[in-house]
């Protein structure tokens, strides 16, 4: 039984370095490729970032109130519009149900 | 043991021991040198990109952003065939060859291609894969309304620094902090992420313009200098309470994103730093000091019937013979003689005083660079003709910004105001680093005063007045006219050719939505006021008023239709005096 236990120590003692290495190993190769896809994906957020720049700029100058209208007024026909005939719009609340209570039913 | 095994054993062990004793070499005697040059091989230093922060209209719209175009750069001494290089690189780019061929001689390390190349042509250039060229990111600000507020935003340099408008005033805003970036890269080039930003953004600004008026105000001052062939204008809007600049446009103007193709003059931010002599537009000042200080009321009445009147030995005219004119009728009428009489009557000190008051001779604070304060003689240095003079607007020297927040102390009641362009600082995260809140300052001129000027200056618009051009149908309005002689450089003496016409009012004239000037320098065939600048104004109030969804004053109890949900859709017109 002793020469048995003194084996299992002797292969365990071979055995737990090279796991230790091995583990040691694996860990560090993963740690690089998560920094590798990390690096992936700040390059990936930068391009996003540029793009969403050139959007907002196209988007920008497309909604050009300027241009906007020259197109309206131009190619639309369309004309400002004459303060005289205009009507503005207000809404009415509509009257509330008449509820028995202390408050005022307004 | 066989002598065989011994020898392998031998071996074995003899070439693990020239290993390990490599590894100690490498590991512990060379290690200092060795990690240097890795550090060299798998680190990248990559400076960080700054983007300068967006600025915006007050209603989120943007008025410059950022684009990404990377700059090109080369290693001279890496070109192998700069007859080559010039050839094929100054053939995409549109570059002189002979230039390129120039700048690959020397002993110098770098050397910049271009400048912020659109994508497009960097991906070519990518394609060609030179030896000794590379590209660094880089960004370019982009003012993606043109010539929009030009004047106001300014523009920056190759480098992204701002040099004039608000890009200069709030640099220190919108620029952010640089410095560099590490990067581990692997035997392929390949990016090992390992902390810190690749970029970095300035903090956004809202700016107090709207989009939509600014449009309103470029549109119109651009048809007045067509039609008037006018060799400059300027237009500011602004609303009273706040001192928040609305729209502020000048002509000639420039594109801020193509900055260098135009001329110094036509950069020139006009509305803050031109001096002129505001004519008929500064008898606003007169009048409030003969109010303030109990000279006259609005009906004491001035002999004006000579049609001139001689101040220090020198002749002041009206433009024709008014009779007895009361004050109101003299701002009504615009006689230069009734000023004169009140003038005189006041006296120098009480004059200056109310001249100081109003803030002339002094800046507005506006938060743009390179503000003017005008020029403001004190009354020592006053010659015998001054008091005449400054009463109808000469002999003071002021900007257009100066006469339009004289005039905003009447439209809001009486008190002082700053005008301002920015209202907000709002950092990349979001939040509000800075607001500039329109604080109403000290009361400068009395309630009544006020009331009795808006009178008067309601009058210039009547039929009667020297503006009725300048009335809007439906709405009220208040202002003055100015027509002013420009001095005429060769001579040194007033110009009977140059003018300088100008229009200030406010609209509508009870809590008024806006104060806005127009001067328009050097105008043909015809210089009143009220025939050139007066126009103008109507023709932008008009517009700014259906921009803003402004009613009629009229007709108000006609204009309002009251839609209830109650049961079925039902109209009912119903008067606002009910309500």
């Amino acid at each position: 039984m002793i020469i048995r236990r003194s084996f299992i120590l002797k292969v365990l003692s071979l055995l737990l370095p090279l796991v230790l290495v091995f583990s040691v190993v694996y860990l560090r190769s993963s740690i690089t490729a998560l920094e590798y896809q990390l690096g992936q994906l700040q390059l990936e957020k930068l391009r996003l970032i540029n793009k969403k720049s050139e959007l907002i700029a196209r988007r920008a100058k497309a909604t050009s109130l300027k241009k906007i209208e020259l197109v309206a007024t131009r190619k639309m026909g369309l004309r400002y519009i004459d303060r005289q005939k205009v009507f503005y719009v207000k809404e009415v609340a509509p009257p509330a149900p008449y509820t028995a209570g202390l408050d005022n039913n307004k | 043991m066989n002598k065989r095994a011994l020898f392998v054993k031998t071996t074995i062990f003899v070439l693990f021991f020239l290993v390990l004793l490599r590894l100690v070499d490498l590991m512990l005697i060379k290690h200092a040198k060795l990690s240097r040059i890795a550090r060299v091989q798998q680190t990248k230093e990559q400076e960080v990109l700054v983007r300068r922060g967006i600025i915006y209209d007050r209603k989120g719209r943007e008025l410059a952003v950022n684009l990404e175009r990377p700059s090109l750069y080369c290693d001279p001494k890496l070109i192998e065939e700069p007859g080559e290089f010039a050839q094929k690189v100054g053939g995409i780019l549109k570059l002189d060859k002979r230039r390129l061929v120039k700048l690959l001689k020397g002993e110098r390390r770098f050397a910049w291609i271009a400048r912020k190349v659109s994508p497009e042509v960097a991906s070519r250039i990518q394609s060609l894969r030179i030896e000794g060229m590379g590209m660094l990111p880089d960004t370019k600000r982009f003012y993606p309304k043109g010539k929009l507020a030009a004047h106001l935003l300014g523009f920056v340099d190759i480098d992204n620094k701002g040099l004039e408008g608000v890009e200069r005033t709030y640099e220190d805003f919108l620029i952010a902090d640089g410095g560099r970036v590490y990067i581990t890269r692997d035997a392929k080039g390949n990016i090992l992420y390992r902390g810190g930003n690749f970029e970095s953004s300035g903090n956004s600004i809202v700016l107090t313009i709207d989009e939509g008026l600014q449009a309103i105000v470029e549109e119109e001052i651009d048809r007045a200098v067509r039609q008037w062939q006018a060799s400059a204008a300027t237009v500011i809007m602004m609303d009273p309470f706040t001192g928040e600049i609305l729209a502020l446009a000048n002509r000639p103007t420039f594109d801020p994103n193509r900055p260098g193709r135009y001329r110094a003059s036509s950069r020139r931010n006009r509305a803050i730093t031109d001096l002129y002599e505001p004519g008929s537009t500064f008898k606003l000042v007169t009048a409030t000091a003969a109010l303030e200080e109990g000279v006259a009321t609005l009906n004491t009445r001035f002999d004006c019937s000579d049609g001139y009147i001689e101040v220090g030995g020198k002749r002041i005219r009206d433009s024709h013979k008014h009779g007895i004119l009361t004050l109101k009728e003299i701002i009504e009428k615009s006689s230069n003689v009734g000023a004169v009489k009140v003038a005189l009557k006041l006296g120098p000190g009480r004059l200056y005083k109310y001249v100081k008051l109003y803030g002339f001779g002094e800046k507005t604070g506006i938060d743009l660079i390179g503000e003017s304060p005008g020029i403001v003689k004190d009354p020592s240095q006053w010659s015998a003709t001054t008091i005449g003079a400054m009463a109808i607007g000469y002999e003071v020297m002021v900007t257009p910004l100066q006469v339009l927040r004289a005039y905003a102390v009447v439209a809001n009641g009486g008190y002082e105001i700053r005008p301002h362009v920015v209202s907000k600082v709002i950092s990349p995260e979001g939040l509000l680093l800075k607001k500039n809140r329109g604080a109403r300052g000290r009361r400068i001129i009395s309630e009544r005063t006020v009331r009795q000027l808006k009178v008067a200056l309601r009058a210039v618009v009547s039929e009667d007045g020297t503006a009725p051009k300048a009335a809007i149908p439906g709405n009220t309005v208040a202002g003055k006219t100015g027509t002013t002689r420009l001095v005429d450089k060769r001579t040194g003496r007033y110009s009977y050719r140059d003018f300088v016409s100008s229009f200030v009012g406010m609209v509508p004239v009870e809590n008024p939505l806006f104060v806005m000037i127009v001067v328009i320098w050097r105008p043909e065939r015809m210089y009143y006021g009220g025939e050139v600048a007066a126009p103008v104004f109507r023709a932008i109030a008009e517009k700014a008023l259906a921009y803003r969804f402004i009613p009629r004053e009229d007709r108000l109890k006609d204009i309002f239709l009251y839609v209830s949900s109650d049961e079925n859709i039902m109209l009912k017109r119903m008067a606002v005096a009910e309500k």
